[in-house]
């Protein structure tokens, strides 16, 4: 099955997380994707082996990270009628609060999609989203065919 | 300090942190101020693609990490500070089999801030994967065995 098809059979299923199966990184951390009427929602688990900080304690912040990278890469694919597989050139996150071991939430805007470049700003919250743990922005790649 | 106490004490101090525990992150070197780690290659850690490359979350994990453990390389007594921000920059994939090494240098510190940059690469320094400059503020406490306690204060684990 080729990426679009994948991407065709998750968007009838309904069931977005069936992409999650051929992402093995957000399978390590325990992302999961949900759609409601604002678009997509990423989700990010409380597994123990996500802490950075054993003290406080608090996730690691690369986890966090890693996440909001995850994200920015799903909602790319899944916004776009012709998905390629979106490849990271630079990533850059401001850190706002520690997170805590809790669900962490992340939503994407596709702030620009051209020919070969994409711009996604993801914002990644625990308990609201007007009070979030971090921002950050990406850029993909996307000029290889999926 | 001596260097290779110094080696010890970031590697025990890496081994109580879950994530860097389950990664199976090593310090491998360990100087005034600068740092390099080892991450062995795991299946689990790669990104959609069917030669399995190393996910972009796995290198900003190492070189958070790697960055953040510089300044414990650089302070004369450990402290903790969180990350500010960081930005990461990917000149190529890294291969799906092999190490990952990733270097970092605590390179200026200040009353409230340490700036640091560093590197990841597999093979070659000199060919790297990643590069990433990062910035962490001074919180002016350390590590206890029952919390956070204040830099100097009797209860430090570091």
């Amino acid at each position: 099955m080729n990426l679009n098809q994948l991407i065709q059979t998750c968007k009838q299923q309904g069931d977005f997380n069936a992409m999650l199966e051929f992402i093995p990184y957000a399978k390590f951390i325990g992302v999961e994707i949900e759609e409601d009427d604002q678009g997509w929602l990423f989700t990010l688990g409380t597994e123990p082996s996500n802490v950075g900080n054993p003290i406080s304690p608090a996730l690691h912040g690369g986890v966090v990270a890693g996440f909001m990278e995850v994200a920015a890469a799903l909602a790319q694919m899944l916004s776009t009628t012709e998905p390629t597989l979106p490849k990271i050139i630079d990533f850059s996150i401001d850190y706002i609060s520690a997170g805590k071991v809790e669900p962490t939430h992340a939503r994407c805007s596709l702030v620009r999609q051209g020919k070969r470049i994409a711009n996604v700003h993801v914002v990644a919250w625990q308990s609201h989203i007007e009070q979030p743990i971090a921002t950050a922005r990406a850029h993909f790649l996307l000029s290889e065919e999926a | 300090m001596d260097q290779q106490k110094r080696l010890a004490q970031a590697n025990n101090f890496l081994q109580i942190l879950p994530h860097c525990k389950k990664l199976g992150m090593k310090i491998i070197t360990a100087s005034d101020g600068q740092l390099t780690l080892e991450l062995p290659y795991n299946p689990d850690i790669s990104g959609m693609d069917p030669e399995g490359y190393v996910h972009g979350g796995i290198l900003t994990t190492m070189m958070d990490t790697v960055c953040g453990f510089s300044i414990i390389a650089s302070l004369p007594t450990p402290e903790f500070c969180p990350t500010l921000d960081l930005r990461i920059d990917h000149m190529r994939r890294a291969n799906a089999k092999g190490s990952i090494f990733a270097w970092a240098e605590c390179y200026k510190i200040t009353r409230s801030v340490c700036f640091t940059r560093g590197y990841a690469y597999q093979d070659d320094p000199n060919n790297p994967i990643v590069h990433c400059v990062a910035t962490f503020v001074r919180s002016g406490k350390t590590w206890g065995s029952n919390g956070f306690v204040k830099v100097g204060a009797k209860g430090a684990i570091l």
